[in-house]
């Protein structure tokens, strides 16, 4: 056929090639859509899970209204049956305490520490992980998502989606407007190298120190570049840290209530969360980078804003992305900061598995090991109390046994309080002495003890020397051990240094103003809304069990949960708190203080 | 097979001398130099940036930069390098008369062609070789990890310059000189890059009501459905940015690589049913 019609038969062939070649374009271009659908939905449902709403609205505006709500909640609807049941963790809850829905479960894998060992080019990855990518990307796939694809696809390119992130870098949501295509884009990479030369002009300008004029452009650096990770980390660093270096803190007469950040900022308190808002932009377009979690959570929350629990939920999610192997030490190292004490020995003893040759994790495990001895003896300490109080309501009600019974009881807590806290001591000197007093964490922690049983046995000034010696040996303690100091100092009725006089206005103050901001307690993190302190683990849909203050029931409880004794003792006014898989309201007679912040309804 | 084996022998042995040929072309060496000493000075470029970061930061912009430079590199001297070679290749064997010496020997002109046109594939690949290989070791130099997932981006570079190459060949085989095909393969890499558009023409057609407006986006769904999109291969970032397990990523190389074959063998097609045709 060929030598008789050569031209018509390599014109077939040509359009034969042809249709071949355009059939598998279009196979491309689906995967493509198919490719922006499913970063879409990483994107959205991370969204939800840390911002708590996928994408971004404006402020006052209606969060349900949105076109990424709308396609958020068929998304919920679509993949409900199709994906497969995943259990509700203890942290798989939203602000209202509903579940998170099943594709946002779906989409965070918790951390597997056997899944550590299987390491690749210096980092760490979970075949949980990529076994879930998979099954998601079949969902991105599967016709059943057609109409809901071809509608994101619509949305997608009219720029009317905000939670499209940028590792999609697919998105067009950050494409010149009009066309997804451009000269500028055919030079593959000529907007990264725009956002690279940007990116010099910010640093020159930071060694100016112009401050002022590096936000705009670091702005448009990561817009000309979303992928720009170390852009955010870097930007989010000269906000949070070198502008505000040579700033003092704000007094908070000064400072001006912000309800978005539940704060009162002033102007070097802004810059933290400029910081913030940066690194969270970064977020939203990257949502599987583990660094902008890493910076928030250690950079921001906990060494700027020292808030801890966040702190520790942003590193949480570091963890849980594919992450370098220095995350887990330094989310389980605010783990004991936030006295979630056995979850951090866990995690180092983990660790230590995994990483023999690592001498930190042996150190952490043994500071772990200390602080839970402490923690005991302050629980023993709560015991006795509530004991001894039930014990004198006994007697005063004329009930004799009860009162033997309680006061027997608030015996055994007291001793196992001395027991408790000589137990921690002797283990912190066993440390010290074994490092030849190097460990000066141990060193500190039991100079504090001292100081502590000195206290009760109304040795003011030894107390006091010895929580002036805890607080140079380890800076840690600066502040615990300082305050302690104070507090001999006055028992002694000795005069104050006129720095700690000022240092005692200044928390007063500062108490006046934030008695009713979230506050974090023993590891667990309180908000006040509505007068009422209420823990903020997730679930606490139901009303709960009411327990007056002050009462018996009150006592008990505090008895038999000692883990609730220093939300109590602190905390000013109601207080819903979980004990168990019950929930307390636990109702205070008194009205709460008032704060500038809060005035209680007449 | 003995037919097959001959053939190929053949079309070896000028794929052979297209390339020895090729390594002597001045612009496609001035190319190469040019492009080695920016992939090379790409390891300077960041001492621009004073030591201001913290230690991985800095660390990490800098292999960002090294990535970007070398990536943008790549792709324009590359592209440079596959549309002269295949736009002079043939041209000049017909202006030196060469082509008359060896089409008067058992050569059947398929052959000849094929053996050309392997012959440019060889120098386009090893011109990227030289390049990504370059890339490579900086990158290696700068993070000490082998950065592996770069050859998947240097692999879906070579086959978008396939499709320019084949294309690019197809037009050169009408013509005795090398510019007119030079300018047609810059012009067949702009409409490549530019094909989406042709999707967005589609997209927004049809909102007047206007016969003529839907007459446009249907011609341009049409173009768009023929023509290659050589925007498809663009998965640098899934690749170079993105972590290891891509599932999206992982599924779209492999048909990445039939798409270009596909087109790829289409304008092979296309410049043997021209050359059979051309008076020699």
């Amino acid at each position: 056929m060929f030598k008789k019609f050569p031209n018509l038969t390599l014109g077939l062939l040509l359009v034969l090639v042809l249709i071949a070649a355009s059939a598998q374009g279009r196979r491309v271009s689906h995967l493509r859509d198919c490719d922006r659908f499913y970063r879409w939905m990483l994107s959205a449902c991370t969204q939800v899970r840390i911002f708590g709403i996928p994408g971004t609205t404006i402020e006052g505006a209606d969060e349900t209204e949105g076109v990424d709500a709308r396609l958020f909640r068929q998304l919920i609807e679509k993949s409900d049956p199709v994906l497969p049941d995943i259990p509700v963790g203890e942290r798989d809850y939203d602000q209202n305490g509903d579940p998170y829905p099943k594709i946002v479960r779906f989409t965070a894998v918790p951390p597997d520490p056997e899944a550590d060992t299987a390491e690749k080019e210096g980092l760490i990855q979970t075949p949980e992980q990529i076994s879930r990518d998979q099954q998601l990307w079949a969902l991105a796939l599967s016709s059943d998502m057609a109409p809901l694809r071809a509608e994101f696809l619509t949305a997608l390119r009219e720029g009317t989606l905000t939670s499209s992130g940028s590792q999609l870098h697919l998105s067009g949501l950050y494409e010149e407007r009009g066309t997804t295509v451009s000269l500028a884009n055919m030079f593959l990479g000529f907007r990264k190298m725009a956002a690279n030369l940007v990116w010099l002009e910010v640093d020159k300008l930071y060694h100016k120190g112009v401050m002022h004029r590096m936000l705009p452009l670091m702005k448009t650096c990561v817009t000309l570049d979303p992928t720009f990770i170390d852009a955010f980390l870097v930007g989010a660093w000269h906000l949070a840290y070198n502008a505000t270096a040579k700033l003092t803190d704000t007094p908070y007469e000064l400072r001006e209530y912000y309800p978005k950040y539940t704060d009162w900022l002033g102007e070097k308190e802004q810059y933290y969360y400029s910081g913030i808002e940066f690194l969270e932009d970064g977020i939203r377009k990257n949502p599987r980078e583990y660094k902008l979690y890493f910076d928030l959570g250690y950079g921001i929350y906990d060494e700027k804003l020292h808030n801890t629990p966040k702190a520790v939920e942003y590193l949480a999610e570091a963890n849980r992305l594919y992450h370098d192997r220095w995350v887990p030490r330094q989310l389980y190292r605010l783990l004991g900061k936030d006295e979630r004490y056995e979850e951090s020995k866990k995690g180092w003893e983990d660790y230590h598995a995994w990483q023999p040759e690592n001498l930190v994790a042996p150190r952490f495990i043994k500071l772990m090991e200390g602080a839970i001895k402490e923690r005991d003896a302050e629980w023993a300490s709560f015991k006795a109390r509530a004991a001894e109080e039930l014990a004198a309501r006994a007697a005063a009600a004329g009930d004799a046994t009860r009162a033997q019974e309680w006061s027997a009881l608030a015996q055994q807590a007291r001793e196992a309080e001395t027991a408790g806290y000589e137990a921690a001591r002797q283990f912190w000197r066993s440390i010290a002495e074994e490092s030849e007093q190097s460990e000066v964490y141990a060193v500190a922690r039991e100079l504090i003890l001292n100081g502590r049983e000195k206290l009760q046995q109304k040795r003011y000034v030894e107390a006091w020397v010895d929580f002036d010696r805890a607080r140079w040996a380890s800076d840690e303690f600066w502040d615990e051990a300082t305050k302690a100091m104070v507090e001999a100092k006055q028992l002694a009725n000795e005069p104050l240094a006129l720095t700690e006089i000022r240092q005692l206005e200044r928390e007063q103050i500062q108490l006046d103003y934030t008695r009713h901001l979230p506050k974090s307690m023993g590891g667990k993190f309180f908000e006040f809304s509505e007068g009422t302190w209420t823990e903020k683990a997730k679930g606490s849909s139901s009303e709960g069990t009411e327990i007056i203050r002050d009462t018996d029931a009150f006592f008990e409880l505090l008895y038999n949960h000692p883990e609730i004794g220093k939300a109590l003792d602190t905390l000013d006014g109601n207080i819903k708190v979980k004990v168990g898989d019950t929930w307390l309201r636990i109702v205070n007679p008194k009205p709460a203080l008032a704060s500038k912040l809060y005035t209680p309804p007449a | 097979m003995g037919g097959f084996a001959g053939f190929m022998r053949g079309s070896f042995s000028i794929a052979k001398y297209t390339l020895r040929e090729g390594l002597r072309k001045k612009t496609m060496i001035g190319f190469l130099i040019l492009s080695i000493l920016v992939i090379f000075g790409s390891q300077f470029i960041t001492a621009f940036l004073a030591q201001s970061t913290v230690g991985d930061s800095q660390a990490d912009i800098d292999v960002k930069l090294i990535k970007d430079i070398c990536v943008t590199v790549i792709s324009i001297f590359g592209v440079l390098i596959t549309i002269f070679i295949s736009a002079s290749v043939v041209p000049g064997e017909v202006e030196n008369k060469v082509i008359y010496t060896i089409l008067s020997k058992p050569v059947r002109r398929f052959q000849y062609l094929f053996g050309k046109f392997l012959g440019v594939q060889l120098i386009v690949l090893l011109n990227l070789a030289l390049m990504g290989g370059l890339f490579f070791v900086a990158l290696y130099f700068k993070q000490q990890v082998l950065p592996t997932l770069l050859l998947y981006s240097i692999l879906l570079t070579y086959f978008s310059f396939l499709v320019v190459s084949a294309f690019t060949f197809a037009v050169s085989c009408t013509s005795s000189s090398s510019v007119l095909p030079t300018i047609a393969g810059l012009f067949i890499y702009i409409t490549g890059n530019l094909t989406d558009y042709l999707k967005d023409v589609y997209d927004r057609a049809g909102q007047t009501g206007d016969a003529l407006d839907a007459f446009i986006g249907n011609v341009a769904y049409g173009l768009w459905n023929i023509l290659p999109n050589l925007q498809y291969f663009n998965l640098k970032d899934q690749i170079l940015y993105l972590q290891p397990n891509d599932p999206p990523r992982d599924v779209q190389l492999p048909q990445l690589i039939i798409y270009g074959l596909a087109y790829a063998v289409a304008g092979y097609l296309m410049s043997y049913w021209i050359f059979r045709r051309k008076e020699l």
